[in-house]
C-alpha cells in the first residue's frame, strides 16, 4: 500500500490508499464523543447514525501549526483513516491521540469535501500549548554486572520555538568510568526557519573509576590521567540539509578536573574539541514490509590551537538497517570508531556494554577502553500478540594502534513489551557459561 | 406627554395581539391519538457550538425531554424522554437524525432534512401518553432539549436504558460553553381543552 506524504509548510496530506476496502475498524478504536458506555455495540451504533460514514477518506492533513514530528503509531493511524469508510469513533481516537502524543492544546477535527461526491478529507486543526512541559526518561537498565544506569530529563517549551531542558544522569554502561551529574540545555528549534535549531548545552558531571582501570594505569603511566569532575559547556548548530540529512556542528569545551596521585596537586585540564554529525535517516515504506535506514557519521577533533590540554581526532561511524515484514523485524547495526592522538578516556571506545559485545565484561576485555573499535549485531525480532521476543548476535573488536585484541562474539536472547526489556547475553568463549542479565526500558 | 401616551397605547393595541400572538405559537400542543405531543416551530436548539460540529462532520447527541406538571411548582406528573444522534451530511448539506434508545434494536430515524425538518422531527418523537396526563387539573407543558456532554452522558445512560434521575439532574444543570439547552413551557391547560379541535 502506497503511502505518501505530501509535506507544505503547514500541512501534510496523506494520500489516496489504493484499495478502498472498508474495514471494521469499529473494532480497534474505542468511542469518541459517542460516549454510550456500552462498547462495540454502540460504537457501530453511532457510526450508523452518522450521515457521513458512506463516504471515503480521500485525503488527511493537519493545518494550524508546522514543523510537527508525527510518531510511527500516528502515521499508521492517518494511513489507517485513508481510504476507509468514515467514522466519526475513529476520528475521536485519532484526534485525542495526537492530542496526548504530540502535546497540544487542541485537535479539531473538520470533514470537509474531497474531490469527488463519495468522498471527503479530514482536516485535523491543531493548536500547540503555550508553554509545553515533558518529562522523559531516555534511559533505565539495570545491569548484573555494571549496576544501575537511568537518565531523566525534565524539559518546557516556551513561545514555541525555545526548549529549556534539565537533566540528571547516572551512567555506569557506556564509558570506562561511571559518571553522574546532570545537564542543562537551551534550544532555539527556529532559527529564521524550522531547518535551523541552536543549542547550548551543560554538564556536570562526577566520575568514579574501576578498580581494574586504576589498576591498569598504574602498569602504564603513559595513559591518560583519570579525573574525578568533568564540566562541558557545548554549543551547536543542526541544519536540516536535505529531508533525510541532517547537520550537527559545535564545540565541546570540557574543564576536567583531574584526580591527583596521594600527596601531589594537579592543575585542570582542558579537552576543546570541535565536532561534526552528519546523520541520515529515512524510511522506505512498501505494500507488506518496511525498512529503515539510518546512516551516521560524527568527528570530533581537539587541537592545542583552542587551548586544549588534548590534541586528537576522533571518528565515529554507525550504520542501522532494520526490515520489518508483518511480526517479524530484522535488524543490523554495524559500529566502527578510529581514534588519533591523545585523548581524555570519555573519548575512548568500550565494548562490553549495553549495546556492544553484550555479555561480555568491559574491563575484562580492556580496562582503559581502546582507540580502534568494529562492532556489528545482528538482531531478530517476532511480535507476539502480548510481547516481542528476540535473539541477537554481537560480533565485535576493540584494540589499540599497535595491538590487536582478537573478533570476540556474544549472543543473547531477550522479550520486550512496549518500552521494557528483559534480555540475558552470553559471551561465547571456552570454558565457563557467565551470563549476563539486563532488564530495563529505552536500551 | 398626551401625544406620547397615545402613541404607545397605539403601539401597544397594534402590536400586543401581534406579540401575544406570536408568544403562543412559540409551543403548541396537540392530542394525536392517545398521545400528547408538541409542536414548536421557534424552538432552535442546532446553532451555536453543537450546529459547529455537525458541520465538521461529527456525530452530536442531544437529550430531549417532553414533561407535564401541575400546580404552580411545576410537579412532574409524567415525563419522555429521548435521546438523539445528529448528523451533517456534508456533501447534501442535510440532517440525519436517528433515536438513541439504549438497549433497543429499533432506532427511528430520518435523514435528507432541513434543519427546521430535522427538528421538528425530534420535537415529535417526544410524546405523553395521555393516560398519564391529570385530566382534572390544569397542567403545564414543557418541552426542553439539550446537546450532550458525553460525561454527563457517561452518567445518564446505562445497560438498562436512561436513567432518569440522571437525566433531571443534567436537565437542571447550568450549561457549559459548548452546548446548547433551549426549553419552552405552556400552561395552564386542561386536558380538556387539549382534546377540543383547533379551529
Amino acid at each position: 500500500m502506497a503511502f505518501a506524504v505530501l509535506s507544505t509548510l503547514d500541512m501534510k496530506l496523506f494520500g489516496v490508499r489504493a484499495s478502498l476496502g472498508w474495514t471494521a475498524l469499529l473494532t480497534c478504536f474505542s468511542g469518541g464523543n459517542l460516549a454510550f458506555g456500552q462498547g462495540f455495540q454502540a460504537r457501530e451504533v453511532a457510526a450508523e447514525a452518522n450521515a457521513n460514514t458512506r463516504y471515503v477518506v480521500e485525503a488527511v492533513q493537519i493545518s494550524g501549526e508546522s514543523g510537527l514530528k508525527l510518531s510511527r503509531t500516528l502515521q499508521a493511524a492517518f494511513e489507517q483513516l485513508v481510504g476507509s469508510h468514515f467514522d466519526p469513533a475513529q476520528l475521536s481516537e485519532v484526534s485525542r491521540q495526537m492530542r496526548r502524543e504530540l502535546h497540544l492544546k487542541s485537535v479539531t477535527p473538520h470533514l470537509i469535501r474531497g474531490s469527488q461526491p463519495d468522498m471527503v478529507c479530514i482536516d485535523f486543526e491543531v493548536q500547540r500549548r503555550a508553554v509545553v512541559f515533558d518529562v522523559t526518561l531516555p534511559k533505565f537498565l539495570y545491569h548484573s554486572k555494571q549496576g544501575w544506569s537511568a537518565e531523566g530529563t525534565a524539559s518546557t517549551t516556551v513561545a514555541r520555538y525555545n526548549r529549556l531542558t534539565f537533566g540528571l544522569v547516572s551512567d555506569g554502561g557506556t564509558l570506562t568510568e561511571r559518571y553522574a551529574g546532570s545537564a542543562v540545555s537551551y534550544e532555539n528549534t527556529h532559527v529564521g526557519t524550522d531547518r535551523v535549531h541552536l543549542a547550548f548545552e551543560f554538564d556536570q558531571l562526577h566520575q568514579q573509576w574501576n578498580r581494574a582501570t586504576l589498576m591498569a594505569l598504574n602498569r602504564d603511566p603513559n595513559d591518560p590521567q583519570t579525573y574525578r569532575d568533568r564540566r562541558n559547556f557545548q554549543p551547536s548548530i543542526t541544519i536540516l540539509l536535505a529531508r533525510p540529512l541532517i547537520l550537527q556542528a559545535g564545540g565541546s569545551f570540557q574543564q576536567l578536573q583531574m584526580q591527583p596521585a596521594p600527596g601531589s596537586t594537579e592543575p585542570d585540564r582542558s579537552a576543546n574539541a570541535l565536532f561534526a554529525t552528519l546523520r541520515y535517516h529515512r524510511i522506505f515504506e512498501g505494500s507488506n514490509q518496511t525498512q529503515q535506514v539510518a546512516v551516521d557519521y560524527n568527528i570530533r577533533s581537539a587541537k592545542r590551537a583552542f587551548s586544549s590540554d588534548y590534541a586528537y581526532t576522533r571518528h565515529l561511524w554507525g550504520a542501522n538497517y532494520t526490515l520489518t515484514r508483518g511480526n517479524q523485524t530484522f535488524q543490523d547495526d554495524f559500529t566502527a570508531g578510529f581514534l588519533t592522538g591523545q585523548s581524555p578516556f570519555f573519548e575512548r571506545f568500550v565494548v562490553g556494554t549495553n549495546s556492544l559485545l553484550r555479555g561480555w565484561n568491559r574491563f575484562e576485555i580492556d580496562p582503559l577502553g581502546g582507540t580502534r573499535l568494529v562492532h556489528n549485531s545482528v538482531t531478530y525480532r517476532y511480535r507476539l500478540p502480548v510481547l516481542t521476543g528476540q535473539v541477537f548476535y554481537d560480533a565485535g573488536a576493540l584494540w589499540h594502534g599497535k595491538g590487536d585484541s582478537g573478533i570476540r562474539h556474544s549472543l543473547g536472547v531477550g522479550v520486550s513489551r512496549s518500552i521494557f526489556t528483559l534480555a540475558v547475553a552470553f559471551p561465547v568463549r571456552e570454558g565457563r557459561i557467565d551470563p549476563v542479565f539486563m532488564v530495563g526500558m529505552n536500551y | 406627554m398626551i401625544a406620547l401616551t397615545r402613541r404607545w397605547c397605539l403601539i401597544a393595541v397594534v402590536w400586543a395581539p401581534l406579540a401575544l400572538g406570536i408568544s403562543a405559537q412559540a409551543l403548541s400542543v396537540r392530542v394525536d391519538n392517545d398521545y400528547l405531543r408538541v409542536n414548536a416551530p421557534q424552538l432552535e436548539f442546532l446553532t451555536g457550538k453543537p450546529l459547529a460540529r455537525l458541520e465538521d462532520g461529527n456525530t452530536v447527541n442531544y437529550f430531549g425531554q417532553l414533561t407535564v406538571a401541575t400546580g404552580p411548582e411545576r410537579t412532574v406528573q409524567s415525563r419522555s424522554v429521548v435521546r438523539f444522534a445528529f448528523s451533517y451530511d456534508i456533501w447534501t448539506k442535510r440532517f440525519k437524525v436517528t433515536v438513541m434508545t439504549p438497549g433497543s434494536q429499533l432506532r427511528p430515524s430520518a435523514k435528507n432534512l432541513t434543519r427546521e425538518a430535522a427538528q421538528a422531527w425530534c420535537l415529535d418523537q417526544l410524546k405523553i401518553d395521555l393516560a398519564r396526563v391529570p385530566a382534572e387539573h390544569p397542567v403545564y407543558v414543557r418541552v426542553e432539549m439539550r446537546s450532550e456532554d458525553p460525561r454527563e452522558a457517561d452518567r445518564i445512560i446505562g445497560d438498562g436504558g436512561i436513567n432518569l434521575s440522571g437525566i433531571i439532574a443534567v436537565f437542571s444543570r447550568p450549561v457549559k460553553d459548548k452546548q446548547v439547552h433551549v426549553a419552552e413551557e405552556i400552561g395552564p391547560v386542561t386536558l380538556a381543552e387539549l382534546r377540543k379541535p383547533h379551529p
